[in-house]
């Protein structure tokens, strides 16, 4: 069988020493200095094929707010702490995703969903440091 | 094929106005009365938003000049009014003015 190099399989999460029986992970990179967090300054003077001009916002996001997070499903009956920090590491079949490995983290929320007939679900976003 | 509104100079007695990110003309508030077909009390307004300063304050407000516009479809020349200025400023933004001038047949 060919190998299918984005293939999820075998991926683990780990929050320091804990780990979590993850069934879905969203990564999320999000520059805070992108043009679209600017405010955008186009005037009606520009010509046609100009760039669009864009100006800092006078105010800096919360120096909290590294812009990036992982989001993750995960089964068992144990909720996350929210605000609870530690290292996480995510793994593919034995190598940790660029940059994921012992990266500090926070939680932002965590939630646990607890259905008739069904596992005990829980659901957790980390804020995740820029390094 | 429609007119990309980009290359819009606007000028207030001849200065420009700068940063304009908004025009809107509205020409002919009410229908002419009397003998004369032109004249109405109310011939329209024309309303520019600007993140800029220049030529537009509140020492223009009550002022009559000739408004024009060239550029991006806008080709438009008229006397007007200086008659209302809004300035608005919200958190983490720039400030925005916003002029209304009522247009003026002579």
């Amino acid at each position: 069988m060919a190998d299918t190099p984005h293939d999820g399989t075998g991926t683990v999460l780990r929050l320091g020493a804990t780990q979590y029986t993850v069934t879905n992970i969203v990564i999320q990179y999000t520059d805070p200095n992108a043009d679209a967090e600017k405010i955008d300054v186009s005037h009606l003077g520009l010509t046609t094929g100009a760039s669009i001009l864009t100006q800092d916002k006078p105010l800096q996001g919360s120096t909290k707010d590294t812009g990036r997070t992982v989001q993750f499903d995960y089964l068992g009956k144990a909720p996350i702490a929210d605000a609870s920090t530690g290292t996480c590491s995510i793994t593919i079949g034995g190598t940790a995703i660029p940059g994921f490995s012992s990266l500090p983290f926070t939680v932002n929320a965590c939630t646990l969903t607890l259905a008739t007939n069904d596992a005990i679900k829980g659901q957790a976003t980390l804020r995740v440091a820029r390094v | 094929m429609a007119n990309p509104c980009t290359g819009v100079t606007v000028t207030w007695g001849g200065s420009s106005l700068q940063e304009v990110v908004d025009v809107k003309i509205v020409a002919g508030g009410s229908l002419p009365i009397g003998r004369d077909s032109t004249f109405a009390l109310d011939a329209g307004t024309i309303e520019i938003a600007c993140l800029h300063t220049a030529n537009v304050s509140l020492a223009e407000r009550g002022l009559k000049k000739t408004l024009q516009f060239t550029g991006g479809g806008l080709e438009c020349s008229t006397k007007a009014v200086f008659q209302t200025l809004n300035v608005a400023g919200k958190v983490n933004d720039v400030a925005r003015y916003s002029a209304v001038y009522r247009i003026v047949m002579e």
